[in-house]
């Protein structure tokens, strides 16, 4: 075969984005009792579990690094945190039982809107009675998840790439003068699927990352199963495939939506799950062997010039940095509880007391001497950078920062850690006085002031 | 569930009734295994040193969907797996016969190769390998295969819902490698590629899935040189994951594929074509997932009082359109001033003996019937079915083609095939790749603009008669 030896592209290397560290991964079941409270949706008229549809689970990443102490990406299959006190009762007593700080942990939620309530404060209500002693469980399942990923890490070498998945489109629907929570079929939405294939350096996949942005939102108020939505059907395709855990991390979906959605119907949530799954596993497809990069090798005469690429070893990126910053955002004029009850007096009672116990147990410990400050972790692993908070940002976080940082592969994660439950819109989003406007404390532009912090901590860390 | 009671219960949104692209037809499928014997000449690469086929790594097969208007006429669409159909004269043969067997005019056929480059050539001319006994009867096979499947889809031919959707998928990158003064057939980190698969589903009018339509754009060449078996590459691991999933059979159409293919090729690894069946395999049942139930819209249903405040659409039934407009388009194109086969030995002189002969021997046949600088006719097919339109035509057109086309008509569901029916069965390179220069504009018998031209006649027809969605 002979070939033109001085033919050569520029660059004669291609490598995939990825990281190389000492890492474990560990899943664990954490179903609820039926009959467990469960309390997402103000139009259902019971807030009680009647069944389980797809299992809830803890999934735990252990990631140590070369020059630092361990840290924990967990994710758990619930939907949100009504306020800093639900938050502590379960992320904190994960931290004391592990024994680090509280920076070494991102304690992440799913969001399913079909998952038991994160509340601590219900015994009185329907279905109550079960919560501390579920909660308590959870959390030992998750201490325990997290100590055997610790325990089963070993040298790792991710393997990073964006795709494409096509599930969630734009909710904020303009109806007249207002906006409704609803599909909107003129404005596109965000497309990214981030996937990280974890492999040991036998290249055995010991678990899969997976960041999207997404409500889950099929199953609601006509639904009474537990359920991790979508997420569940999608995390049971891909694990069947790879046969070793996959975590799933919510991208900033503040704005996003499954088309297809509050429904009461579980096959709907399994259809929307393939949807995300087969992307996923698209994804996995595309990528090279563990730790392989391409070299231009040589030209082959052929009917054609034709050029080998030859796969060949190498070392993947071991570089890492943990980073949090507190980013002081702007509070809007706050209503009081009296005018509050003003502005819903006409709607339904349940949907109203809903609406203004979510409002008030929001501002305790994320409010101080009238001002906030909302937290933000970034891990760098290699070539990609996880950055967790625990608001609901719209999904101009993630597009921002992948934009403005091409060189690297970014998980966007909302609803990690606390305080700051809370949507972060954009200004269209108080222009238009949207729910998810309303719901904030937050004023406009706090998106902006979190988005431009974030994008120099991410400039700060060591270049590959 | 609707909050008829909330003072929001008159919010509306500017648009009650949304849907995807959707055809009402009357419609057939079915396939044919045309798998050939081991040990037929197969492959169609200049560096191979082996020709006989040695094994079977998936089978080879023809997909025809019929479509039957208002006077019970038939026109169909053919997916074969197969790299080309040969030469001029065997390629026209072949249609000739079939066409006649079925009673049917030319231009009521699109026969579309998938391109693999792990099938035998169908063609007595260009097959003088090793194996190249079995080639008349793999000839015999196709023709009777092709009006076998056409037959049985004519007489499956049912009322079908058919619903159209691009998705995406990232099996395919840029092929043209610039290497100092030449461009190499390699892949090229710096060149995104094109990554929309098109896809539609056939159900009956009882929602069940009676085949699948795939349009992605990638050279089928994972398998080369060193691989011995007959193979459909990635198409056959793709079809038989999508088929499984569906139960119903899937027609796979390559798209506009002249600067694209898969990142890893030239193997001999038929795991590796596997891997990539299973990338376009997952891209495809990911866009089908996301598609409505068959036959259904979203209808605004109104306001919800919850948490938030609400809106739903939900599920109704509706039917798209059954307009059925085909037509070809003749297109003017300039053949380039092409070098005599005495210059074109001399400029190869130096290359391994068999790949020389290999690029001889297309060169000959591909030319019969062209001369340089005369203006030829280029045929394009142009098709529309309800809301989707299929634009095919011979040649190995680049991405361009179908990038330029959605780019224009973008309410559009735009199918592009390469290497449909005959002739010109040349690549059509974009401007730059001439001026590279790159492997597949020294190949064309065509000059500069060819694609171009294409782009610009399809694109008036389109917007004078067939028009935006409505």
């Amino acid at each position: 075969m002979s070939s033109k030896a001085d033919l050569r592209p520029e660059n004669i290397l291609w490598e995939p984005p990825t990281a190389r560290m000492r890492a474990g991964m560990a899943q664990r079941e954490i179903n609820p009792p039926i009959g467990i409270r469960t309390a997402s949706w103000g139009a259902a008229k019971r807030h009680i579990a009647t069944g389980i549809h797809n299992a809830i689970t803890t999934t735990a990443m252990a990631v140590i690094p070369e020059d630092g102490p361990i840290n924990y990406l967990v994710t758990v299959d619930w939907g949100w945190w009504q306020g800093k006190a639900d938050d502590l009762a379960v992320r904190g007593e994960v931290i004391t039982a592990l024994g680090i700080e509280e920076n070494q942990l991102m304690l992440h939620l799913t969001h399913t809107h079909a998952g038991p309530t994160t509340a601590s404060d219900v015994a009185h209500e329907e279905g109550g009675e079960f919560v501390a002693a579920y909660h308590a469980k959870a959390i030992s399942q998750i201490v325990a998840a997290c100590i055997d990923a610790r325990d089963r890490s070993v040298i790792a070498n991710i393997t990073w790439a964006y795709g494409k998945c096509d599930l969630a489109v734009n909710r904020d629907l303009p109806c007249g003068i207002e906006d409704v929570l609803a599909y909107n079929p003129d404005v596109p939405a965000d497309d990214t699927l981030t996937v990280g294939r974890v492999c040991d350096e036998a290249g055995t996949v010991l678990g899969v990352v997976v960041n999207y942005a997404c409500h889950p939102t099929t199953l609601a108020w006509a639904n009474s199963k537990v359920s991790p939505d979508f997420v569940g059907e999608a995390r049971l395709l891909v694990q069947d495939q790879v046969k070793a855990p996959m975590l799933f991390l919510q991208g900033a979906s503040g704005d996003l939506s499954p088309r297809d959605g509050f429904s009461g119907d579980t096959d709907l949530a399994d259809k929307n799950g393939r949807i995300l799954g087969f992307a996923t596993l698209a994804v996995l497809e595309k990528m090279l062997p563990t730790a392989t990069r391409l070299r231009f090798t040589n030209t082959v005469e052929s009917g054609a010039l034709l050029g080998e690429w030859t796969q060949e070893p190498f070392n993947p990126k071991s570089s890492s940095k943990t980073l949090r910053i507190d980013v002081e955002v702007p509070l809007q004029k706050l209503p009081s509880i009296e005018e509050l009850e003003e502005r819903w007096k006409d709607i339904d009672a349940g949907a109203r007391e809903t609406r203004i116990r979510r409002a008030m147990k929001l501002r305790a410990g994320y409010i101080v001497d009238g001002a906030a400050t909302h937290p933000v972790w970034i891990w760098m692993w290699g070539d990609a950078v996880i950055v967790g908070q625990p608001g609901e940002a719209y999904s101009q976080f993630q597009t921002e920062l992948r934009r403005r940082n091409p060189d690297r592969v970014i998980s966007v994660l909302n609803c990690t850690n606390g305080p700051g439950y809370m949507y972060i819109p954009t200004p269209e989003a108080f222009e238009r006085v949207r729910y998810q406007a309303w719901q904030t404390l937050l004023a406009s532009g706090a998106l902006e002031l979190v988005i431009d912090a974030t994008d120099k901590a991410i400039k700060s860390l060591p270049k590959n | 569930m609707a909050s008829t009671d909330s003072p929001n219960a008159n919010l509306t949104p500017r648009t009650v009734v949304w849907r995807e692209d959707m055809s009402s037809l009357r419609m057939g499928i079915a396939q044919a295994d045309v798998t050939p014997p081991v040990g037929i000449e197969s492959g169609v690469w200049g560096a191979s040193k082996h020709s006989r086929s040695e094994s079977v790594h998936h089978g080879l097969f023809l997909t025809a969907v019929a479509r039957e208007d208002e006077h019970g006429k038939k026109k169909f669409i053919v997916g074969i797996d197969l790299c080309v159909l040969g030469c001029l004269e065997c390629g026209t043969n072949l249609l000739t016969r079939i066409t006649n067997e079925l009673g049917i005019e030319q231009n009521d056929l699109l026969f579309s190769s998938s391109h693999s480059h792990s099938t035998p050539l169908p063609c007595i001319h260009r097959s003088r390998k090793d194996g190249n006994e079995f080639v008349p009867g793999f000839i015999d096979q196709i023709a009777i295969g092709t009006v076998k499947a056409c037959k049985e889809a004519a007489a499956n031919v049912q009322d079908v819902d058919v619903t159209w959707a691009y998705g995406r998928c990232d099996l395919a990158v840029n092929r043209d490698l610039p290497c100092g003064s030449q461009e190499v057939v390699a892949f090229n980190p710096d060149i995104p590629a094109d990554d929309t698969v098109v896809v539609g589903r056939i159900a009956d009018r009882s929602g069940k899935i009676i085949g699948t339509i795939a349009n992605y754009a990638c050279h089928p060449t994972t398998l080369a040189w060193d691989n011995r078996a007959i193979s459909p590459d990635y198409v056959g691991e793709a079809r038989k994951m999508v088929q499984a999933e569906t139960g119903a059979p899937m027609l796979f159409l390559q798209g506009a594929s002249g600067d694209l293919s898969p990142r890893s090729q030239y193997s001999g690894e038929t795991a590796l074509a596997d891997r990539h069946g299973t990338n376009l395999g997952h891209s495809i049942l990911a866009t089908l997932a996301a598609m409505q139930s068959p036959g259904k819209e979203l209808r605004w249903n109104g306001i919800v009082e919850s948490g938030a405040l609400l809106g739903e659409w939900l599920e109704a039934p509706t039917r798209g359109p059954s307009t059925l407009k085909e037509t070809r388009l003749d297109v003017q194109v300039r053949v380039k001033e092409m070098k005599s086969i005495e210059q074109l030995r001399e400029e190869w002189a130096g290359i391994d003996g068999d790949a020389l002969e290999e690029r001889i021997q297309r060169a000959i046949r591909l030319r019969l019937g062209y001369e340089s600088g005369q203006l030829v006719t280029h045929p394009v097919w142009v098709w529309q079915w309800g809301e989707a339109i299929f634009v095919a035509q011979p040649g190995e057109a680049y991405s361009y083609l179908q990038t330029e086309l959605r780019r224009r008509n973008p309410g559009r569901i735009i199918f592009v095939m390469n290497l449909t029916n005959y002739p010109g069965l040349f690549y059509l390179p974009i401007k730059t790749a001439y001026v590279a220069p790159a492997y597949q504009a020294w190949q064309t018998l065509l000059a500069p603009g060819c694609i171009e031209e294409v782009v610009e006649q399809t694109d008036k027809y389109i917007k004078e008669y067939i028009g935006e969605k409505k």
